[in-house]
């Protein structure tokens, strides 16, 4: 299972071609299991640090393999309480089902993860 | 005397002043705050401390106990390539160069620099030290009243000049504060956000970029001999979800969390982790186990308040040779 859109990015920054294989690897493994790829995550696997990852996901991105998303977690209870395509959409104060109250600032964090797009289940050979 | 050590140390925690007194040697128990009071005075009519002695500790305290480290590097040294650098871009802002790091300023109306200064340690470093009031409310429902209590917060700024590794130590912040937004309530990430600045501005820097701590927090929890007991952990699985461990002791030892760790501990990444640098692998740098949380995503480590700059030296200077 690979993810040929990732192929023109190997050509046009050959010293990521052993990176990119790694990330189509990695987002194969996703497809298959459906989670979200979190880039510390996807930092651990291919033995860099989290910024290349952010910079190798935002290549899947612009391949439309992936798509960012903000995940709001509850401090508390380190569950996601709720889901933003861009962070200005992230209002001040969020409902937390778990805790059963409003969360101000001080009381949620934010993510940035990729979710795998509704195309790219179908991309992979 | 007693009102005189009372307002030297009215601000640090006694279970701090006691530790320091024990790594010089000194008697330093005491059940009560009286006993403690009179155990000082008669260290000090013993000859075996002075009050100088005791303002000096106070001040190590409140610029190293019960901190919130946020580990940073410089992007863009320029300014800090020499001590005349420094100056002359300190210079351009007004303000002066010191040589003693000693002063400490309470209870300032607006927050403020209490000194900026370029010591020649091995190796050669910058520290700045803010000084801010923050409030403690008290509301007692039974008469309906609230009590407000004014706290002097402290923000010490700690650069290696060569490396540009930056300590950005700072105060938990209590309710009410400087750093308002629009609607005019205190925010903590503003209080923060604003001395990340405020250093970046001193340094001549474009910003502050984290530390990565992954690395790290890896090291801590794997590597053999333990360094670092670890009663409770917070990992990311590989399936995005968390998994916190607690333990009396260390999470390590528990056949459950070991038998996860076989099943997907490769993929873990340690995201929080609470424990005690271990004080027999310390090489003698430690008198005791010393507390650390360390939280990989904000770049932060937190001491405890009784904890001395040696012991934060220590673990800082521990997880940079990792």
């Amino acid at each position: 299972m690979r993810f040929l859109e990732l192929e023109q990015y190997k050509v046009k920054y050959p010293q990521l071609k052993h990176y990119l294989t790694s990330l189509d690897e990695y987002l194969s493994k996703a497809s298959e299991t459906g989670h979200e790829v979190v880039p510390a995550l996807l930092a651990k696997k291919i033995s860099s640090d989290e910024g290349l990852a952010l910079a190798l996901l935002m290549l899947a991105d612009d391949a439309g393999i992936v798509r960012p998303r903000y995940y709001v977690y509850c401090d508390l209870k380190d569950a996601v309480i709720s889901e933003y395509d861009t962070k200005d959409q992230i209002p001040e104060r969020i409902y937390c089902p778990f805790d059963d109250e409003e969360h101000s600032r001080q009381g949620f964090h934010v993510e940035l993860v990729f979710e795998l797009s509704r195309e790219a289940r179908g991309m992979t050979t | 005397m007693r009102q005189q050590l009372e307002k030297t140390l009215s601000h640090v925690s006694q279970r701090a002043v006691k530790h320091w007194l024990k790594t010089r040697g000194l008697e330093h128990t005491a059940a009560n705050t009286d006993l403690f009071y009179e155990r000082l005075i008669k260290l000090i009519d013993n000859r075996s401390l002075s009050i100088d002695h005791l303002k000096n500790a106070a001040i190590e305290i409140e610029e190293s106990g019960n901190k919130r480290i946020y580990l940073r590097n410089l992007q863009g040294t320029e300014a800090i390539s020499s001590k005349s650098a420094l100056r002359d871009h300190l210079d351009s802002l007004n303000v002066s160069l010191v040589e003693d790091r000693y002063q400490s300023i309470h209870q300032p109306i607006r927050p403020v620099l209490n000194y900026i200064g370029w010591f020649e340690q091995s190796p050669a470093r910058v520290r700045m030290k803010f000084s801010e009031t923050h409030e403690e409310l008290e509301v007692n429902y039974e008469t309906q009243t609230v009590t407000s209590q004014k706290i002097t917060k402290f923000v010490v700024v700690v650069v290696d000049v060569e490396s540009g590794f930056v300590q950005v130590r700072l105060d938990p912040a209590s309710k009410v504060h400087p750093h308002k937004d629009q609607d005019g309530k205190s925010k903590e990430e503003l209080y923060e956000d604003y001395y990340f600045r405020k250093a970046a501005e001193l340094l001549g820097s474009e910003g502050l970029k984290a530390y990565d701590l992954s690395r790290a927090a890896e090291y801590l929890t794997t590597t053999q001999p333990r360094i670092f007991r670890l009663p409770i952990e917070k990992v990311r699985t590989s399936a995005a979800s968390f998994q916190t461990y607690s333990s009396r002791r260390d999470v390590r030892d528990d056949p459950a969390r070991r038998g996860a760790q076989l099943a997907d501990g490769d993929n873990w990444v340690y995201e929080d982790l609470h424990g005690y640098w271990i004080q027999d692998e310390s090489e003698g740098q430690l008198s005791r186990e010393v507390f650390m949380q360390l939280k990989r995503r904000t770049s932060m480590l937190r001491f405890l308040a009784d904890c001395l700059e040696n012991e934060v030296e220590y673990a800082i200077s521990r997880i940079r040779a990792i």
